[in-house]
C-alpha cells in the first residue's frame, strides 16, 4: 500500500472537525450555547465528559421541575 | 513520545500463577504453541494491562486456582530515548476493579492522560490502534471485553477515521434523548396527576360552598365579611369573660375562641343545671316511693283480705263437720265404735268355732257346761244368732269408718287454719312496717294514710318538679342561647374557610403551576437543543462519509484483493447504514462482484469462505495504520490466529502485509501455525522475537521456551 493514495482530505475527516462544523450548523441560540459548554468538556477530556455535562445540566433541570412542583405540592398542602 | 513492550510479566491471570516474564529482544514477537497452551492468555493479558475491563466483573480474568489470589500484568515500554516505563495494572483479593498504574523511567507515577493523550481520549477501544484477529477461536467466556471486535466493521472504520467520538457522542445523546423523554413522560404525568387533585379540590369545596349557600345562616342578607365575624367572635367572648370573671384571651383565633367560649357556658351553666336536675331526680324518687309504697299496701290489704276470707270458709267447713260436737266427743265415739267391733268380732269367732266343733266331734252334750242338748236344735241356733251378729258388726265398723275420715278432715281443717293465720300475720306485719314508712314519708303522726291525703302529698310532689324543670329549661335556654351564637358563629368561619379555600384553589390552578410549568418548557427546551445537536451532528457525520466511503471502500479492495485474489465478491464497499432512529449512521461492510453478474452488494458473513473473511478484518488495520500511525503513541498489532482459516499458499501474502505493517508498528502475533510462518522472508531477523508455549498445568500455567 502507498502511503501517497490517501488523500490528505482525509485528515480533516477526523470527529474535531465535524464538532467544529456543527456549532454553525445550529439554528436554536440556545442548542449553540449547550454545543459550545459540552464541546469545551469535549476538548479538555473526552466525549464522555461532553455527554456528561450534557446529562448533569439534563438532571440539573429534572430536579428543578421536581423541586418546583414539590413546593408547589407543600402550598396546597398548608 | 512514541513506545514499543519490552518486556511482558503475568502472575494470577487466567491460566497463569507465579510470575512469568517473557523479554521481546526484538521489535516484534511470535508466539508459537498448540491450541489450548497459553498463547491467548498471553494476548489477552497485553489487552487487560493496557485496557482494563469496562462493563463485566473483573473476577473471570483472575485464577481462581493460584494460591495468592493476586493478578497483575506488567508491561515494561522502552520510549524513543530507549528509556524504560512500566504499565502495571494490579487486581487484589477483595478489590472491586483492577488499578492501573504507570511508571516513569524515574519511578513516578505519571497520569494515563498524561503519557497517552491520544489513547485516553480514545478510550478502550483498542481498534484504534490494536487488532485482535480472529475473536471467533475464543470461547465467548474468555473473549476480551471491549466490545468491538475486528469483525465490527464499522467502529474499526470509524476509529480508524477518528471519527468514532461522532456516532459515540450521537449514542449518548440517543440515551440521554430517551431518558428526558421518559422523565418528561413522568413529570407531565405527575404535573396533570397534580393539577387534576387541585381541580378535583377545587370541585369539592365549590359543591360544599354551594351546598352551604342553599340555607345560609344569615338568610337573605349579606354573608359577613371576615372581619365582621371575627368582630362579633370577640363580642362574645368578651361578654362571656365578664360574666366567668376572667380575662378575655388575646392570642386565640376563631375557631379556638369559639372552642373556649363552648367551656365557659358550660362551665356557668352546668352547675346550676345539675343542682336542678338533682333535686328534680330526688322528688321524682320520693313521687316513685310513695306510689310504690301505696301501691304495695293496696297489694297487701287485698291479701289479707283474701286470706281471712279463706279462714272464714275453714271455720265454716269445721263447723259443719263437727254439728255442735267437739273433736274430744267425736274421738271418744271412735274408740267406743272400735270397742264393740273387737267385741262382735270376738262373738263372732266364737260361734264359728263352736260350729266347727259341732260339725267336727258330734257331740250330745255342751262341751263348757255338759248339758245334754239336741244337735240339730244347736245347729239351728248357732246359724241364727251368726245371722244376727254378723250384719251389727258391719254397720259398726261403717260407722267407725265414717267417724275416722270426720276426724282427718277436722285434723286437715285445723292444720290449714293454722298455717293461714301464720301468712295473715306476716301480711299483717308487712302492712304494718309499709304504713309506718309511708306515715314517715308523708311526715303524718297519728292520722292514717288514706287515698286522699297520698294523692295530695303527691300532687304537691309534682307541682315542684313542674317548677324545677321551669327553673331548669330557663337556664337550657340561656345556654342555647349561647350556644345559637357559637354554632351561628362556627358558620360564619365555615363559610369563610370555604372561600378562602376556594379562592386558594384558583389562584394556584391559575398561577401556582406556573413556575412548574416553566421549568417543565426549561426542561423540553433543553432536550429540543439536544436533539438539534443531534441531528446535525448526523448530518455532518453522513455528509463527510458520504465523501469519504467511495474512496475508502477503493483503496480496502485493494488490500483486500492482495490478501485474498478473489475472483468473485472481489470488491469491498463500505455503505451507509441507518440505526437508532436515523440519527446514528452505520458503517456497513459489503462485498461486490466485479465479474458482471449484476448482484447487489452483500453481507460478507453470507458469501465469504473463512479465509476471505479473515482476510478481510485485517483489512482496516492494513489501510489505516499508515495513514494515522503518528497519532499513536503505542502502534501495536496484536493478532491472535491471524490464519486461522487461510489457504496455506495465502499464509505468505498475509505475511508480506504483516511485514509492511511491521515498518510502523510493533507486532504481537500467536499462532499454533510455526511451519508456515516463513518469518525469514518478511522480516528482519534481528527485528523478531520468538517463544513457545510448550505445555500447560494447572499449577504451573503455561510452559513458555524463549527463542
Amino acid at each position: 500500500m502507498d502511503k501517497n493514495e490517501f488523500p490528505s482530505d482525509f485528515k480533516k475527516l477526523d470527529a474535531v472537525s465535524v464538532f467544529k462544523k456543527v456549532g454553525k450548523q445550529l439554528s436554536l441560540e440556545k442548542s449553540r450555547s449547550l454545543w459550545n459548554r459540552m464541546q469545551s468538556e469535549m476538548q479538555s477530556g473526552s466525549v464522555r465528559r461532553g455527554a456528561s455535562y450534557a446529562e448533569s445540566e439534563f438532571r440539573q433541570r429534572v430536579e428543578q421541575v421536581r423541586k418546583t412542583l414539590s413546593q408547589f405540592k407543600e402550598g396546597v398542602e398548608k | 513520545m512514541k513506545f514499543r513492550i519490552n518486556s511482558i510479566a503475568i502472575e494470577g491471570f487466567k491460566g497463569f500463577t507465579d510470575q512469568q516474564a517473557i523479554q521481546i529482544s526484538g521489535k516484534h514477537l511470535f508466539i508459537f504453541g498448540s491450541n489450548g497452551y497459553g498463547k491467548s492468555s498471553i494476548m489477552e493479558a497485553i489487552r487487560w494491562c493496557l485496557f482494563g475491563l469496562t462493563g463485566r466483573p473483573e473476577e473471570i480474568v483472575r485464577n481462581q486456582f493460584y494460591r495468592t489470589g493476586d493478578c497483575f500484568v506488567e508491561l515494561e515500554l522502552i520510549d524513543q530515548n530507549g528509556d524504560p516505563w512500566k504499565i502495571q495494572r494490579r487486581f487484589s483479593p477483595g478489590g472491586a476493579r483492577s488499578r492501573m498504574t504507570i511508571l516513569d523511567p524515574q519511578g513516578g507515577e505519571r497520569a494515563q492522560s498524561e503519557v497517552f493523550p491520544f489513547l485516553t481520549s480514545l478510550g478502550p477501544r483498542e481498534g484504534t490502534y490494536i487488532v485482535f484477529g480472529g475473536p471467533s477461536q475464543l470461547p465467548s467466556r474468555s473473549r476480551p471485553l471491549e466490545s468491538i471486535e475486528i469483525s465490527d466493521f464499522g467502529k474499526i472504520i470509524y476509529a480508524y477515521l477518528r471519527l468514532e467520538n461522532v456516532p459515540d457522542l450521537i449514542e449518548k445523546l440517543n440515551k440521554l434523548i430517551e431518558d428526558q423523554k421518559e422523565e418528561e413522560r413522568q413529570l407531565a404525568q405527575e404535573i396533570e396527576e397534580e393539577e387534576e387533585n387541585i381541580t378535583d379540590e377545587l370541585k369539592e369545596v365549590e359543591k360544599q360552598l354551594a351546598s352551604f349557600l342553599q340555607e345560609p345562616p344569615w338568610g337573605d342578607a349579606e354573608p359577613p365579611t371576615s372581619t365582621q365575624t371575627k368582630r362579633k367572635t370577640k363580642k362574645l367572648i368578651k361578654q362571656l369573660s365578664q360574666q366567668k370573671g376572667q380575662e378575655s384571651p388575646e392570642d386565640l383565633n376563631g375557631e379556638n375562641l369559639l372552642n373556649l367560649a363552648q367551656r365557659w357556658i358550660q362551665d356557668l351553666a352546668a352547675p346550676e343545671q345539675e343542682e336542678l336536675n338533682k333535686k328534680i331526680s330526688e322528688i321524682k324518687e320520693q313521687q316513685s316511693k310513695v306510689k310504690e309504697l301505696h301501691r304495695k299496701l293496696q297489694e297487701e290489704n287485698q291479701v289479707i283480705k283474701n286470706i281471712e276470707r279463706q279462714n272464714g270458709e275453714i271455720e265454716r267447713k269445721r263447723r259443719n263437720l263437727l254439728d255442735d260436737n267437739d273433736p274430744d266427743g267425736f274421738r271418744k265415739e271412735l274408740e267406743n265404735f272400735n270397742r264393740k267391733i273387737e267385741q262382735t268380732s270376738l262373738l263372732i269367732e266364737i260361734i264359728k268355732k263352736s260350729q266347727l266343733y259341732l260339725e267336727n266331734h258330734g257331740t250330745k252334750e255342751c262341751f263348757i257346761c255338759l248339758t245334754k242338748i239336741d244337735k240339730k236344735k244347736l245347729r239351728g241356733n248357732i246359724e241364727q244368732r251368726l245371722k244376727q251378729v254378723e250384719p251389727h258388726k258391719l254397720q259398726n265398723i261403717q260407722r267407725r269408718d265414717e267417724l275416722k275420715t270426720s276426724l282427718e278432715e277436722l285434723t286437715r281443717l285445723d292444720e290449714g287454719l293454722e298455717r293461714a293465720k301464720q301468712i295473715l300475720k306476716q301480711h299483717q306485719d308487712e302492712y304494718g312496717e309499709k304504713e309506718t314508712l309511708l306515715y314517715k314519708i308523708l311526715n303524718l303522726e297519728k292520722e292514717k294514710p288514706t287515698p286522699e291525703n297520698i294523692n295530695s302529698f303527691l300532687k304537691n310532689l309534682e307541682e315542684q318538679v313542674a317548677e324545677l324543670e321551669q327553673s331548669l329549661e330557663s337556664k337550657q335556654e340561656y345556654r342555647r342561647n349561647w350556644e345559637r351564637k357559637i354554632i351561628r358563629l362556627r358558620e360564619e368561619i365555615r363559610f369563610h374557610r370555604y372561600r378562602d379555600k376556594k379562592q386558594r384553589f384558583e389562584t394556584l390552578l391559575e398561577i401556582g403551576l406556573k413556575p412548574v410549568e416553566e421549568r417543565f418548557d426549561e426542561l423540553v427546551e433543553f432536550r429540543e437543543s439536544l436533539e438539534e445537536i443531534r441531528q446535525v451532528l448526523s448530518f455532518e457525520l453522513k455528509e463527510k462519509l458520504r465523501d469519504a466511503l467511495p474512496l475508502i471502500s477503493k483503496i480496502m479492495t485493494k488490500v483486500y484483493k492482495h490478501l485474498t485474489n478473489q475472483v468473485s465478491f472481489d470488491r469491498v464497499q463500505i455503505e451507509l447504514g441507518e440505526q437508532s432512529g436515523g440519527f446514528s449512521p452505520k458503517l456497513l461492510v459489503r462485498v461486490v462482484s466485479s465479474d458482471g453478474l449484476n448482484l447487489p452488494p452483500l453481507d460478507p458473513e453470507q458469501v465469504l469462505n473463512g479465509q476471505a473473511l479473515s482476510a478481510l478484518r485485517l483489512v482496516p488495520y492494513f489501510v489505516f495504520s499508515r495513514f494515522q500511525r503518528e497519532a499513536w503513541e503505542l502502534d501495536l498489532l496484536l493478532l491472535d490466529d491471524p490464519t486461522q482459516s487461510f489457504d496455506v499458499q495465502r499464509i505468505d501474502l498475509l505475511l508480506e502485509e504483516l511485514g509492511t505493517a511491521a515498518n510502523h508498528a510493533q507486532l504481537i502475533i500467536a499462532t499454533h501455525e510455526e511451519e508456515h510462518f516463513t518469518l525469514s522472508k518478511f522480516f528482519k531477523k534481528e527485528e523478531i522475537s520468538i517463544i513457545h508455549t510448550t505445555g500447560f498445568d494447572i499449577r504451573g500455567g503455561p510452559h513458555i521456551e524463549m527463542g
